[in-house]
């Protein structure tokens, strides 16, 4: 019995991990090119954008919240660090200009959720559409190119052989893993994301924690607009913009409830890799673009539909118990 | 024996998420199993000998008529060339998704990369890559700033010849006379500006009756294009023709056009796709719309790296298959053919 207990909460992700490696053995039947180093980090190149963005959309989402101006966060950060950078501003000053933009939109996505108190869907899509028209505005609609090679070191340099951006998911998502699972601001998420009101009362100060919460998102929305700057080369206002659903996506696959109060950055990240490597096969193999997201919508069809199936089977379970 | 039901559910699911996937493999495989095979076997064939080569081509976006339309006759140019196409691009705007997909296809070990960048500059850093990897880089459709990173353009049409082909048509139903106005994108863009300057110098040199009074940038925004046309309407009451040379001009024009009621009495022609033509053509607010075909555009560029890959080259004034004569300049391979698309032929165009 002791052994169930402990087993039982790695249900959800038992799954994700056979839903994981089954894309793996998928992919290496498919394409002999799959399991190649070569490849490996070519997804790792790819991925970690998608990744970053949808760990920091993980936490406002494990409040209860969303943040839908994620993608275009991401995209406004980087235009205004596309401009600095080609106005000839010393690299690290240009990513703070940027970063200290996304503190902003954070707060301004905050305000309106935490302390105005509009539900987060329609406050963010509110700042969606700002902030898009912003990094339109800034851009004037085109894309910014001439971007000085020093900085291509963000997304185009290895370390030891790993993308330098590869690196940088694998330390936020230990860094935010830890801050949640150990941190006292950790538990204060969750139990918002739980029951904001109870947790009010027992002296959670949760418009502060909220502020944090889409403050990290915006950030993380930022470090991710000024990996793909460097990565292409280019700033464009769309950029991240079609990030959105497979970032939320990807959130609810790892097994974080789109209510809040469950969830956590690890399977995000497992869900972000199922993402694409699902295209990356289809792209090995030749198969047109349209089936990718039939497979990534069946793919994550049936791991919500396990986890709804398992979730109410232990609900029935309790309630037989407590009879 | 809630151990033994906890395991008997999660190996269940693992088989039904293998058999999902698999069922998905399997239904993938029987539609397009023969390509999949073709791939394979290509790709084991691609490291032996030279035949049967492998081309990627990437549209700016997977879904949009237009493109679509250059995919299926990229297809049949493989299918009467003997190599194969994997045509695959992105599902929607995103310039990052589209050097994803060169990434992949460079790690797929492909020939060749016949490309249109849905951003000139962010495709730039993966076609370096391409170029390293020994893989053969054509652009068409659009092109990239460094053109040293590809080996031809394959481009739609020569300035000139569409710049005159558009008055020439646009004259004819204008019966050679009268004041008219040309609507172009922005002013900085460069091929809608040389399409104006090639129009207007052809209306100057051979239709002496002619009176441009204005040229306006809508800014590819239809809605402007509908507001100048209605704004021109009212300063020259004698204004008998609308020539855009964007594609959202013409249709605006027509619509603004069409809402005066003045018909037939107010010229419209440009460059616009054919579905989006359609509508007036058939009330009668457009006259014709002139426009390459997208698909021979695809058919070309497959054709080219085809001829590339095997040591050849395209030549000036070469007819090629399918597709007609082209002309050759510098690194650029240019169609000559144009449409002229009107309420007779309509029909028989799908994008």
């Amino acid at each position: 019995m002791e052994k169930m207990k402990k087993l039982r909460p790695s249900l959800n992700g038992i799954v994700l991990l056979a839903a994981f490696l089954g894309i793996v053995v998928i992919g290496t039947v498919a394409s002999r090119n799959f399991l190649t180093i070569r490849n490996i980090l070519s997804i790792f190149q790819q991925m970690p954008e998608m990744g970053i963005m949808a760990i920091g959309l993980t936490i406002v989402i494990i409040t209860g919240g969303n943040d839908l101006s994620s993608g275009t966060t991401m995209g406004l950060c980087a235009v205004i660090s596309g401009l600095c950078l080609t106005s000839g501003m010393p690299i690290a000053l240009a990513v703070l200009v940027s970063l200290a933009a996304a503190v902003l939109c954070g707060c301004l996505n905050a305000v309106l959720v935490a302390v105005i108190g509009i539900p987060p869907m329609i406050a963010t899509l509110g700042t969606q559409m700002f902030f898009y028209g912003a990094a339109l505005v800034l851009s004037k609609g085109n894309s910014i190119s001439n971007i000085p090679r020093e900085f291509y070191f963000l997304g185009q340099n290895k370390i030891a052989g790993i993308p330098l951006q590869a690196i940088i998911l694998v330390l936020l998502t230990v860094i935010l893993a830890v801050v949640l699972k150990k941190r006292v601001f950790g538990k204060h998420l969750i139990a918002i994301g739980n029951n904001s009101k109870a947790s009010a009362y027992s002296g959670v100060q949760t418009e502060r924690v909220l502020f944090a919460a889409y403050i990290i998102c915006s950030v993380l929305c930022c470090i991710a607009g000024n990996i793909q700057v460097s990565r292409v080369a280019t700033a464009r206002a769309d950029m991240g913009y079609s990030f959105l659903m497979p970032c939320i996506s990807a959130v609810v696959l790892g097994g974080t409830s789109i209510d809040g109060g469950i969830g956590g950055v690890g399977g995000t990240v497992v869900g972000v890799i199922i993402f694409a490597m699902i295209s990356n096969i289809m792209n090995l193999a030749g198969i047109s673009s349209f089936w990718q997201q039939l497979a990534t919508g069946s793919i994550l069809i049936l791991v919500v539909v396990f986890n709804k199936i398992t979730e109410n089977h232990k609900l029935q379970r309790r309630k037989k118990e407590s009879n | 024996m809630r151990k033994r039901i906890a395991l008997l559910l999660v190996m269940g699911m693992c088989a039904g998420l293998l058999s999902g996937c698999g069922g998905k493999n399997t239904a993938q495989e029987s539609a397009p199993s023969a390509q999949e095979e073709a791939a394979e076997s290509t790709e084991e064939e691609a490291q032996g000998d030279s035949e049967g080569y492998t081309i990627a081509l990437i549209p700016q976006q997977v879904g949009i008529p237009y493109f679509e339309t250059s995919g299926v006759w990229g297809q049949k140019a493989a299918e009467d060339l003997g190599c194969e196409v994997i045509y695959t691009g992105p599902t929607s705007g995103d310039a990052a998704s589209q050097a994803n997909i060169v990434q992949d296809m460079i790690t797929k070990g492909v020939d060749c990369v016949a490309i249109s960048p849905l951003d000139a500059s962010a495709i730039e850093p993966v076609l370096e890559q391409a170029k390293e990897a020994g893989i053969l880089v054509i652009t068409w459709d659009s092109d990239v700033n460094n053109t040293d990173l590809r080996e031809v353009y394959v481009n739609c049409c020569s300035e000139q010849v569409l710049g005159e082909h558009l008055m020439q048509r646009f004259a004819h139903y204008m019966g050679e006379e009268g004041d008219y106005a040309i609507i172009t994108s922005v002013l900085t863009a460069q091929n809608c500006s040389a399409w104006a300057k090639y129009a207007t110098e052809y209306q100057e040199a051979n239709y002496p009756n002619m009176n441009r009074v204005a040229y306006e940038p809508c800014d590819d925004d239809q809605s402007k294009a509908y507001s100048i046309t209605q704004n021109l309407m009212t300063a020259y009451p004698d204004l008998k023709g609308v020539l855009g040379v964007t594609t959202p001009a013409p249709p605006a024009a027509a619509q603004a056009v069409g809402e005066a009621g003045r018909n037939g009495e107010v010229i419209v022609s440009g460059v616009v796709e054919a579905s989006a033509a359609k509508a007036y053509l058939e009330d009668g607010s457009m006259q014709e719309a002139n426009i390459w075909h997208p698909g021979k555009l695809g058919y070309l560029a497959i054709y080219t790296a085809k001829t590339i890959l095997d040591g050849g080259s395209i030549e000036d004034g070469q007819d090629v298959p399918e597709v007609g004569v082209v002309e050759v300049k510098d690194d650029q391979i240019i169609m000559t053919e144009l449409l002229d698309i009107t309420l007779e032929n309509i029909d028989e165009f799908d994008f």
